[in-house]
C-alpha cells in the first residue's frame, strides 16, 4: 500500500470512527467529571484529554508500532509522575487533590489510549466498546431526571445509532482497505446512506412503539413519584409518608416488612426539647409523625386507617400557617386519654432536609407556630415552628435495655412500678379495646398467639408481659448467643412454598433477624393476643449525644424507626420499644452540631394584602386580619389597616431575600416587627379589646421583615421537562444549524477554489505566471464539467479531450507551458501570443458548449471536486 | 489429510449463515444485558422502568435494522439461486496470456451479470481450487456504465497466491453479506480455470560454471551476420543488460534494442543442461515449512538459471518429475512451468539421476542427507549447486532490536520462534554443516548457494 493510500486510510478511520467515537463518549465524560465534581475535575479538559489519546494511539498504532512496548512505557511514566506528586511536599488538601486528579486524569488518558489501539488493530474492538457506551449511556440516562419515554428514546438514540454506525464503518474501512482502487465518493455516500436508513427505522420504531411508551410512561411517573416516593394510595394521610421530595429518605419504608430495608444519613431536622429529668438531665422524648392502625396481610404492611376512633395525632402542616401564628387542635389532648403524669413540653423543630409540610413533634402535640430562622443559619435550616405538647411523665426516649445511667434505670424501675398497679382493662371502653387488640387470625398469627402465651404464661399484670416479650427479644440462646440480631437485609422467605410463609414468620421463627419493623409487628401482634392494646407508631428515635448541647437533638434519616405504644388506663399511651442494637443507634458517629440561636421574639407580626407601595419612600400599606402583639395572637373580622416604614424591612419569600421592588400590590404578606415603641407598649389587663389594642399601637411601624408567599410552584417535573426539552431543542437546533453550514460549506467549495484559481491567473502579470497559473484554473474547470484529466498525460489530455470539445488551442498553450517548465528558452512573441489569448477564448467556448445552467450545476457536483483533490497530480 | 479437512471445513464454513460479526455481537449484547439485569435490574431498583424502555427500544430497532438487512440480502441470494444459469462469471487473472504470472499478489477482476446488490451491503468472491482450497475475497463493488441493477458487477482485488505451482480453479462462492456483515448467504457456481504462478526475481549469488562441452553434433550455435565486424550474435534488449552493447544502427533503422553478445572461444560451450532435484529424504519436515523451503528452492533454482542465461549460455532445464501437460507452454516459458509443476520427492535417490554426461548442472537442496551428496560428488559426474533452503527461514533476525518496536507484517514472529526451537531446524542445519564439509574437499565440484 503506497504512502499516499495508507494517508487517506488514516484520515478516513480519524474522521469516520474515531470523531464519532469522541462524541459518543463525551456525555459519559461530562458525566463522570460531574461525579468528581469535588476534585474540580473539568468535563472539558477530561474529554480533550481521553480525546488525544484515542486520536494518537490510533495514528501511532495504525503503523507498525507495536502496542504493549508503548502502552507499557506509557504507564510507567504515568505511575512515575503520580508517586512524584504524592511525596511532594504539597500541603494536605493539595496533594489529595492534586494526586487524585493526576489519577482520574491517568485513568482515562490510558482508557483512551488503549480504545485508540482497540479502533485501530482489532476489527472486533468496538463491538465490545460499542454495547459497553451504550449500557453506561443507559445507567447515566436513569439519573437524569427524564421520565418521558420518548425524550428518554431520542436521548439514548445517539449511543444506539453509534453501536451500528461503528459496525458498519469499521467493516466498510475494512474490505475498502484491500481494495487497489477506492472510490472516497462512494464510501462517504454508502456511510450516508446507512444513516439516513438508521434515522429512518429509528423514527419508526419510536412510531410503532408509542402504546408500548404510553405503559412505559406510567411506570417512570410511578418511579418519579416514588423518588419522592408514590406509593399510589390516594388516602391524604398515606401520602404524606410518601412526601419528601427529591430526598432518598423515604418513611414509608419504615411502615412495611421488607426484605432489605435502604438508609441514608442525611440531616431531616435539628429539635429543641424543654424536657429534663431531676438534675438536669436530658429526656428526649421520641418524634411521632404517625399512628399506623390498620394491617394489610398480604402486603405485611401497617396503614394509617381513616376510620379508627379518635385520633390524638395533630397533624398540621406548618407551611400553610402564617409565621408566628399559633394553630392550635386542643381535641388531641382529650383523645389521647392521658390524665396522670401529665408534662407539657416546649420544643422548637428547625427543618433541614425534610419536609417542611411534614409536621414533627413529640406526642401530644397540640400546637404550631412558625418562626423565622437566624439569617446565620438560613443554609442550614429552611424553616422552624414552635410546638407545644403533653407528654408523660412515664414516658421516655430511652429504651428499655440500653442505658446506664443509673437515674435513668432508676427512672424505668419507677416507671415500671407505677405501671404495675394496672391489672387489667376492664374500664377501657369495648369498642375502644378491641380495636387496639384486633389481630389477625390463622396461620402465623396462631403461632404467634401461642408464642406469646408462652412468653407471658407467668406474667400478671400488662406491664410484665410487655416486658416479658421485650425479655424474649433480648435473650440468648443456649449457646450463649443472642436469639435476635438487627439487621437492615433480613431477607425474603426461603422457601414461598411452606405455608405461612411470610416475612413476620420468616422472622420470627425462622431467622430472627430484621430491623425495627419487624420488631414492632411481632411485638404488636404479640401483645394484641395478650389483650393489651397496642399501635404501631413510625416517627424517629431521638438519641442525646453529647452533653454540648443539653436539650438539643439532632435527626439524620437513619434514625427513622417504627416501635410500638401500649396503653395503660390514665396514663395514656407510652412507648415501648422492643428493638434490639439500640446500642449502635446510641453510638452513631453522626456528628453533634451547633444549635441555632433562636430568632428575637417580634412584637408585632401581621398578615394581609397590601393596598399600597411606595418605592421610594419604601412605605407600605397592610390591611391586615391575623395579628400577633406581644405573643398575643388576634383573628380580625374585618381587616385593619397599617402604615407602615419598611425602610429596614428585608423582603423574604419562602427562602430567597428579594427586594422591595418585587412587592407587588395584592401581595399577600407577613409583616414583623421589633418597633421599640411596641415593645414599650403595656397591655392593660384583660379588660382590653383586641380593637384598642391595635388602635394604641404607633403610627408607621417599623417593620424589619416582609415575607410574601412563596409564587405558585410549577410543576417541577414539568419545569424540568422544559427545560430538557428547550435543551435538546436548542442541540437539535444547532446540530441542524452545523449540518446545514456544514452542507452549505462542501456545496460551495468548488465555487470557492474556481474563485481562488482564477484570481491567481488574474493576478500575475507576466506571460509565464499566467501560462502557469492557467494550466490547473482549466483543468479544474473540465474536471467539474465531468472531463477529468484521469490518467492521461497533459498533452494527450489537451489533444484528445480538450480542444475537440471546446475548439481552443489548449495543445499549443500545453507545449508553451511545458517549455516554461523544462526548457530555459525565452517565450518568443508567438508564444506569449498563445498565453494572452487562450483563456478569452476557451471561457467563450466553454460558455457556448455548456450553458450556465449546466456549469451551475456541475460545480455543485461535490464529488467531482472531491476527484479532482485526490487524483491532484499537478506537479 | 489434515489439510484437505481443514479446506473442507472453510469452504463449508462459507455457507453458515451467521458470520463472526454476528456471533461475537450476539454474545457481547447477551454479556452486557446480563450484566445489567444482574446489577440494575429488580423491583426496588430505581433503575428498572429505565432499563425497561431502553430494552424495549433497542431491541425493536436492533430488529429492523438487522432484520432489514437480513431480508433484503437474502432476496439478493435468492435471486442469484433462481437466476444462476443466466449469470455469467468473467474472471480476468491478471497474468501474462492469462496462463502464467509471478507468485505473491496476483491482480484479479471479477464481474458477472443479473446480480441484485445488497442495499450498502456486500457482494464478495471466493476462488476456489480443485485440492480444496481458497482465495479471496474479491469485493464486487464496481458498477460498470452506470447505477442500475442487473448491469455488469465488478470487483478487482490482489490475491495472495504465494505458491509457485499450478493452480486449476473449480468454482466460485459468492457471499452476500448485509451492510452489518452479521449474515452472509452464498452460493457455489462451477466454473473451470488453469494458470500457473512462477517466481519473483531476486538476488542470488554469481554463478561460476566453467565451460563444457555441451551438444556439439545436435546443434551448432546459430549465428546471424547482420554487421560487419567480429560480432556475431544478438539479442532483444533486457534490463540488466550491458548498455554499452546495444545496436544503435538497429534501433536507428527499425526501433527495436538489441544487444550484441560478445564472441565467445568455444561456440559450442553456450548450452547447459540443468537438472533440478526436488528430493527431500529429511523425513518429518513440517509441511508448513515444507512448502515456503519448496518455493524458495524453485526461486533459487529460477533466479540462477536467468542469471545463467543472461551471461549468454542457453539452459535446458529438466526436473526430476513428470510435467503436466494440460497447459501448452511455449518453450521459453518451459522454466517457469515445469518449476510450477515440481513438488518435493521422497523417493529418489541419487543413483537415479541421469549420469551419463548429459548433464552439466545438477541442482538439489539441503534436506537431501549429506552421505548421498557424498556419494554424488563422488561420483563427479556433474556440477552441483546445494541450496541451503533453511536459509527461507534464517534470513530473519530474531532478536532483531527493531522487532520489539516494529511488527514485522510479512511474516508471522510466532512462525519464526516456532522454526527456530523446532527439531527439524536441527536436523536439517546438521545436514547443512556436514554438506559444508563435503564442499570443502577437493572433490566438490559447483557450489553451495
Amino acid at each position: 500500500m503506497t504512502i499516499k493510500k495508507k494517508g487517506k486510510n488514516l484520515f478516513l478511520g480519524l474522521i469516520l470512527l474515531v470523531l464519532p467515537t469522541l462524541l459518543v463518549t463525551f456525555p459519559l465524560l461530562d458525566y463522570v467529571s460531574e461525579h468528581y465534581s469535588l476534585l474540580f475535575i473539568n468535563a472539558s479538559f477530561v474529554a480533550g484529554l481521553f480525546g488525544s489519546a484515542m486520536i494518537i494511539a490510533f495514528v501511532l498504532h495504525s503503523t507498525r508500532l507495536r502496542f504493549f512496548i508503548v502502552f507499557g512505557a506509557l504507564l510507567v511514566l504515568l505511575y512515575w509522575v503520580y508517586q512524584s506528586i504524592v511525596f511532594f511536599p504539597f500541603s494536605e488538601f493539595d496533594s489529595y487533590y492534586i494526586a487524585n486528579r493526576f489519577r482520574i486524569n491517568a485513568v482515562l488518558f490510558a482508557i483512551g489510549w488503549f480504545s485508540g489501539f482497540g479502533i485501530a488493530r482489532w476489527r472486533y474492538f468496538l463491538v465490545f466498546f460499542s454495547l459497553i457506551v451504550l449500557a453506561a449511556s443507559a445507567i447515566a440516562l436513569s439519573s437524569v431526571g427524564v421520565y418521558d419515554a420518548n425524550q428518554l428514546a431520542w436521548l439514548i438514540a445517539p449511543p444506539v445509532f453509534y453501536m451500528f454506525y461503528a459496525l458498519f464503518a469499521k467493516e466498510l474501512l475494512n474490505v475498502i482497505r484491500h481494495q487497489t482502487r477506492i472510490n472516497y465518493g462512494k464510501v462517504l455516500i454508502r456511510i450516508g446512506m446507512f444513516c439516513a436508513i438508521l434515522f429512518l427505522l429509528f423514527w419508526a420504531t419510536t412510531q410503532l412503539l408509542q402504546t408500548k411508551f404510553s405503559e412505559l410512561n406510567e411506570a417512570l411517573q410511578a418511579q418519579n413519584d416514588g423518588e419522592g416516593e408514590g406509593g399510589g394510595d390516594s388516602d391524604d394521610d398515606d401520602s404524606m409518608l410518601n412526601q419528601n421530595g427529591e430526598n432518598r429518605f423515604q418513611l414509608k419504608d419504615y411502615t412495611e416488612l421488607r426484605p432489605r430495608l435502604r438508609q441514608s444519613e442525611e440531616l431531616l431536622f435539628t429539635a429543641y426539647m424543654d424536657n429534663f429529668l431531676e438534675n438536669e438531665v436530658p429526656n428526649p422524648q421520641y418524634i411521632t409523625l404517625y399512628h399506623l392502625n390498620q394491617y394489610n396481610e398480604v402486603l405485611e404492611r401497617f396503614e394509617v386507617d381513616p376510620e379508627g376512633p379518635a385520633d390524638d395525632l395533630f397533624l398540621p402542616d406548618p407551611t400553610q400557617i402564617p409565621q408566628y401564628y399559633v394553630q392550635v387542635n386542643l381535641d388531641v389532648l382529650e383523645n389521647d386519654r392521658m390524665e396522670k403524669f401529665i408534662n407539657p413540653i416546649q420544643s422548637t423543630i428547625y427543618i433541614n432536609k425534610l419536609d417542611p409540610s411534614v409536621f414533627v413533634a413529640p406526642s401530644t402535640a397540640y400546637s404550631c407556630q412558625p418562626i423565622s430562622v437566624e439569617a446565620a443559619f438560613r443554609d442550614q435550616y429552611k424553616f422552624a415552628y414552635n410546638v407545644e405538647s403533653e407528654v408523660s411523665g412515664l414516658n421516655s426516649a430511652y429504651f428499655v435495655y440500653n442505658t446506664r445511667e443509673p437515674s435513668i434505670q432508676q427512672f424505668q424501675e419507677e416507671r415500671f412500678r407505677i405501671l404495675r398497679e394496672i391489672k387489667d382493662y376492664t374500664d377501657v371502653p369495648e369498642d375502644y379495646f378491641s380495636y387496639y387488640t384486633k389481630t389477625p387470625t390463622g396461620g402465623t398469627f396462631d403461632q404467634i398467639n401461642d408464642l406469646s402465651a408462652q412468653l407471658t404464661k407467668d406474667a400478671k399484670t400488662p406491664i410484665d408481659k410487655v416486658l416479658a416479650i421485650r425479655d424474649y427479644f433480648l435473650s440468648r440462646d443456649e449457646n450463649g448467643e443472642a436469639r435476635f440480631v438487627y439487621t437492615l437485609t433480613p431477607g425474603s422467605p426461603t422457601d414461598p412454598n411452606i405455608p405461612d410463609a411470610s416475612l413476620l414468620h420468616n422472622f420470627l421463627f425462622n431467622t430472627q433477624k430484621g430491623y425495627c419493623t419487624y420488631f414492632a409487628a411481632s411485638s404488636l401482634f404479640m401483645l394484641r393476643s395478650q389483650g393489651i392494646p397496642t399501635r404501631m407508631v413510625v416517627g424517629f428515635m431521638t438519641i442525646n449525644r453529647s452533653h454540648n448541647n443539653p436539650g438539643w437533638y439532632w435527626f439524620y434519616a437513619d434514625q427513622a424507626h417504627a416501635w410500638t405504644q401500649v396503653y395503660f388506663p390514665e396514663y395514656g399511651w407510652l412507648d415501648f420499644d422492643m428493638t434490639i442494637s439500640n446500642e449502635d443507634a446510641a453510638e452513631t458517629s453522626q456528628p453533634d452540631r451547633t444549635p441555632p440561636l433562636p430568632p428575637v421574639e417580634p412584637q408585632f407580626v401581621a398578615k394581609g394584602v397590601i393596598q399600597r407601595l411606595d418605592t421610594t419612600t419604601k412605605e407600605l400599606v397592610l390591611d391586615a386580619d391575623l395579628l400577633v402583639i406581644k405573643k398575643t395572637s388576634m383573628s380580625l373580622e374585618e381587616p385593619y389597616t397599617f402604615e407602615m416604614d419598611a425602610s429596614n424591612a428585608k423582603v423574604i419569600a419562602e427562602f430567597d431575600t428579594l427586594s422591595f421592588k418585587d412587592l407587588k400590590i395584592g401581595d399577600t404578606a407577613v409583616v414583623t416587627s421589633f418597633d421599640l415603641r411596641i415593645q414599650r407598649m403595656r397591655k392593660k389587663g384583660s379588660s382590653e379589646s383586641d380593637l384598642e389594642l391595635i388602635n394604641r399601637l404607633p403610627d408607621n411601624i417599623q417593620v424589619q421583615e416582609i415575607l410574601i408567599d412563596p409564587v405558585e410552584e410549577e410543576d417541577p417535573l414539568a419545569e424540568e421537562e422544559e427545560s430538557i426539552q428547550e435543551a435538546v431543542n436548542t442541540g437539535v437546533y444547532y446540530t441542524l444549524m452545523i449540518l446545514g453550514l456544514f452542507v452549505l460549506a462542501l456545496l460551495s467549495a468548488p465555487f470557492i477554489h474556481y474563485s481562488l484559481l482564477k484570481s491567481r491567473f488574474k493576478g500575475k502579470k507576466e506571460a509565464k505566471g499566467r501560462a502557469i497559473a492557467v494550466y490547473p484554473l482549466v483543468q479544474f474547470i473540465m474536471n467539474q464539467m465531468g472531463y477529468g484529466r484521469g490518467p492521461m498525460t497533459p498533452t494527450v489530455y489537451a489533444e484528445n479531450t480538450v480542444d475537440p470539445l471546446l475548439g481552443t488551442n489548449f495543445t499549443e498553450l500545453m507545449k508553451v507551458y511545458l517549455k516554461i517548465k523544462y526548457s530555459k528558452e525565452e517565450l518568443s512573441s508567438q508564444d506569449e501570443d498563445v498565453i494572452n489569448n487562450f483563456y478569452p477564448s476557451f471561457e467563450e467556448n466553454l460558455k457556448a458548449v455548456f450553458p450556465t445552467g449546466t456549469r451551475f450545476w456541475n460545480f455543485l457536483k461535490v464529488n467531482r471536486w472531491f476527484n479532482y483533490l485526490i487524483n491532484l497530480n499537478i506537479s | 489429510m489434515k489439510r484437505t479437512l481443514v479446506n473442507s471445513l472453510l469452504f463449508l464454513v462459507q455457507f453458515v449463515p451467521l458470520k463472526r460479526n454476528g456471533f461475537i455481537f450476539l454474545v457481547f449484547t447477551l454479556l452486557v444485558s446480563l450484566f445489567l439485569r444482574n446489577e440494575y435490574y429488580g423491583e426496588e431498583s430505581q433503575f428498572t422502568p429505565f432499563l425497561l424502555t431502553f430494552a424495549w427500544l433497542i431491541g425493536v430497532f436492533a430488529g429492523l435494522v438487522i432484520g432489514f438487512g437480513l431480508l433484503y440480502t437474502l432476496f439478493c441470494w435468492a435471486y442469484l439461486a433462481i437466476k444462476s444459469r443466466k449469470v455469467s462469471i468473467d474472471l480476468s487473472i491478471g497474468l501474462e496470456d492469462g496462463q502464467k504470472g509471478v507468485a505473491g499478489l496476483v491482480p484479479v477482476k471479477l464481474s458477472l451479470s443479473r446480480v441484485i446488490m445488497p442495499i450498502i451491503g456486500y457482494l464478495k468472491a471466493w476462488v476456489v481450487f480443485e485440492d480444496g482450497s481458497m482465495v479471496g475475497p474479491v469485493v464486487i463493488h464496481k458498477f460498470s456504465g452506470g447505477w442500475k441493477d442487473l448491469l455488469f458487477k465488478e470487483g478487482e482485488a490482489s490475491l495472495h497466491l504465494t505458491k509457485r505451482a499450478q493452480y486449476n480453479v473449480k468454482g466460485y462462492i459468492f457471499s452476500f453479506e448485509d451492510y452489518l456483515q452479521f449474515f452472509r448467504f452464498s452460493y457455489f457456481k462451477k466454473f473451470k480455470k488453469a494458470f500457473y504462478l512462477y517466481s519473483q526475481k531476486r538476488d542470488v549469488p554469481p554463478t561460476d560454471i566453467p565451460p563444457s562441452k555441451a551438444r556439439e553434433e545436435l546443434e551448432k550455435v546459430k549465428t546471424s551476420k547482420r554487421v560487419e565486424g567480429d560480432f556475431l550474435n544478438y539479442k532483444d534488449f533486457e534490463s540488466g543488460d550491458d548498455v554499452r552493447r546495444i545496436v544503435w544502427k538497429i534501433f536507428a533503422k527499425n526501433k527495436e534494442l538489441v544487444v550484441r553478445i560478445p564472441e565467445i572461444i568455444n561456440p559450442y560451450a553456450s548450452h547447459l543442461h540443468l537438472y533440478a532435484s526436488f528430493q527431500n529424504s529429511l523425513l518429518g519436515v513440517d509441511r508448513k515449512y515444507e512448502s515456503g523451503m519448496l518455493d524458495y528452492y524453485k526461486d533459487i533454482i529460477y533466479n540462477t538459471c536467468i542469471q545463467i542465461e543472461k551471461s549468454g549460455r542457453k539452459v535446458e532445464f529438466s526436473i526430476d518429475q513428470t510435467v503436466d501437460d494440460s497447459l501448452i507452454v511455449d518453450k521459453k516459458d518451459q522454466l517457469a512451468y515445469f518449476l510450477s509443476c515440481a513438488k518435493w520427492k521422497k523417493d529418489q535417490l541419487v543413483d537415479q539421476f541421469p549420469s551419463n554426461g548429459s548433464v552439466s548442472v545438477v541442482c538439489v537442496s539441503s534436506l537431501v542427507p549429506s552421505e548421498e551428496l557424498e556419494e554424488l560428488i563422488n561420483k563427479r559426474s556433474a556440477i552441483l549447486f546445494i541450496i541451503r533452503v533453511s536459509n527461507y527461514l534464517d534470513q530473519q533476525n530474531l532478536f532483531n532490536w527493531t522487532n520489539m518496536i516494529l511488527r514485522n507484517e510479512n511474516q508471522s514472529e510466532l512462525g519464526k520462534l516456532r522454526w527456530v526451537l523446532s527439531r527439524q531446524r536441527r536436523r536439517i542445519k546438521q545436514n547443512e554443516r556436514k554438506i559444508a564439509e563435503l564442499v570443502e574437499t577437493d572433490l566438490f565440484q559447483g557450489q553451495l548457494i
